[in-house]
């Protein structure tokens, strides 16, 4: 009897020891994307939206499609410049669409560790001009850094004006 | 998958050779029953040292690659219940968590006492007993890879690593053991035993940008949970000795 009662109780208490944070919950932040606010080039305070998408350079998909006034993309992490081709419709003109290859500079990367089911993220700091245009521009007009330092995707980092 | 057949071999040789050892020491307690001097004459001295190897951890260095490990056991018996017990062991192990490589190298000491509370027949020495540790690891990780963990990625690129790859400082765990096991008695001295740990963890300090993830001797160790468990397995051999009395 006594056997048996201390053999179930280290059973019972083995069970307990079953783990449950094994999952990196959806909610929690990875290394942040780079958060991008559109603004009107004639109108420095107002927001301006713009309708397209996003294209990785040597891809064929789009990555994201753009629509609204802001815009949330990853950067690569391997290099210290990413490049994105903007294809926005052109409302003013109709069916056309512009087509900016814009190159996103930024330096200082250091990873973080968070905890065991999410691992390691990164942080990383815009470089002063942000933005090289590759291309002779037809959209984009400037840039200005809100943020610089890329830590978390709750605010936008960077300002378009388009 | 594969630490399930390692679950079941053990428990499956365990049974086979308690089921032996059962056989034997009713043979020896028929025998003993024969001659019941020897029973009377039994020394009343209860000293015995044993000493052992877990035999899971060879056996685990030679098929795996990313393992090699070593466990010495002890105990020292005080009374017909009563055992000091000891295990001592040292491992190096490398592993996958998540995104991320890491090996743990280091060693650890446990020490503590155990209660036998199985009646023994005459000339049977088994034992199930329940045991208590204190231990204590020390050990260092050292990160060899990972990807960084990103929810959206440029052309799926996977990032790779290297601000974070290298060792990290010296940490030293410390955590208290529940036992629950068997000894049995193969051969006049040769046992072999198995016990089963709840592993409940006191001092958990965190390297520097990495976590405690593993120390040996507890394993795995989890965010949210102190616990932890282990097991082993040993073969082990018995010294009886007694202290010279002086002769009046």
């Amino acid at each position: 009897m006594l056997k048996r009662s201390l053999l179930s109780l280290v059973l019972v208490l083995l069970l307990l020891s079953c783990e449950r944070d094994d999952i990196c919950d959806l909610g929690t932040p990875g290394t942040p994307r780079l958060i991008v606010r559109l603004y009107d080039a004639n109108n420095p305070t107002e927001r301006k939206s713009a309708q397209g998408y996003l294209q990785e350079i040597n891809s064929d998909l789009q990555h994201s499609s753009i629509s609204g006034d802001s815009i949330a993309f990853p950067l690569k992490l391997s290099t210290s410049a990413t490049r994105y081709a903007f294809v926005i419709e052109n409302s003013a003109v109709g069916t056309g669409t512009l087509n900016d290859t814009l190159q996103f500079n930024y330096h200082s990367r250091t990873d973080r560790y968070t905890r065991r089911a999410c691992g390691i993220i990164a942080e990383y700091v815009l470089d002063q001009n942000p933005i090289t245009p590759i291309n002779t521009p037809s959209w984009f007009v400037r840039a200005e850094i809100l943020i610089d330092t890329l830590r978390n995707e709750e605010q936008a980092h960077l300002a378009i004006y388009h | 998958m594969k630490n399930k057949h390692i679950w079941l071999s053990t428990i499956s040789l365990f049974w086979g050779l308690y089921l032996f050892g059962q056989i034997e020491g009713e043979a020896s307690s028929l025998n003993n029953t024969t001659t019941i001097e020897e029973i009377v004459e039994k020394p009343k001295n209860h000293l015995a040292l044993r000493v052992g190897l877990d035999i899971v951890k060879p056996i685990r260095t030679q098929f795996n690659s990313e393992f090699q490990g070593l466990e010495l056991v002890g105990d020292l018996r005080l009374s017909r219940r009563i055992f000091v017990a000891a295990e001592i062991g040292s491992e190096k192990r490398t592993q996958q968590s998540e995104l991320i490589n890491f090996t743990t190298n280091g060693s650890y000491l446990k020490l503590g006492i155990d209660y036998n509370f199985f009646n023994n027949w005459k000339g049977m020495n088994n034992a199930l007993y329940l045991g208590l540790r204190y231990a204590r690891s020390i050990h260092t990780h050292t990160v060899n890879s990972y990807e960084l963990y990103q929810l959206d990625q440029y052309l799926n690129e996977t990032t790779a690593s290297g601000f974070l790859v290298g060792e990290r400082e010296q940490l030293s765990n410390g955590w208290m053991e529940l036992v629950f096991g068997t000894k049995v008695q193969l051969l006049p001295n040769l046992y072999a035993g198995m016990s089963i740990r709840l592993n409940i963890l006191l001092t958990n300090p965190q390297p520097e940008d990495f976590g405690n993830l593993y120390a040996p001797g507890f394993n795995k160790i989890t965010d949210e949970n102190s616990f932890g468990a282990g097991f082993n397995y040993t073969i082990s051999y018995s010294f009886p000795f007694r202290f010279k009395k002086e002769k009046n």
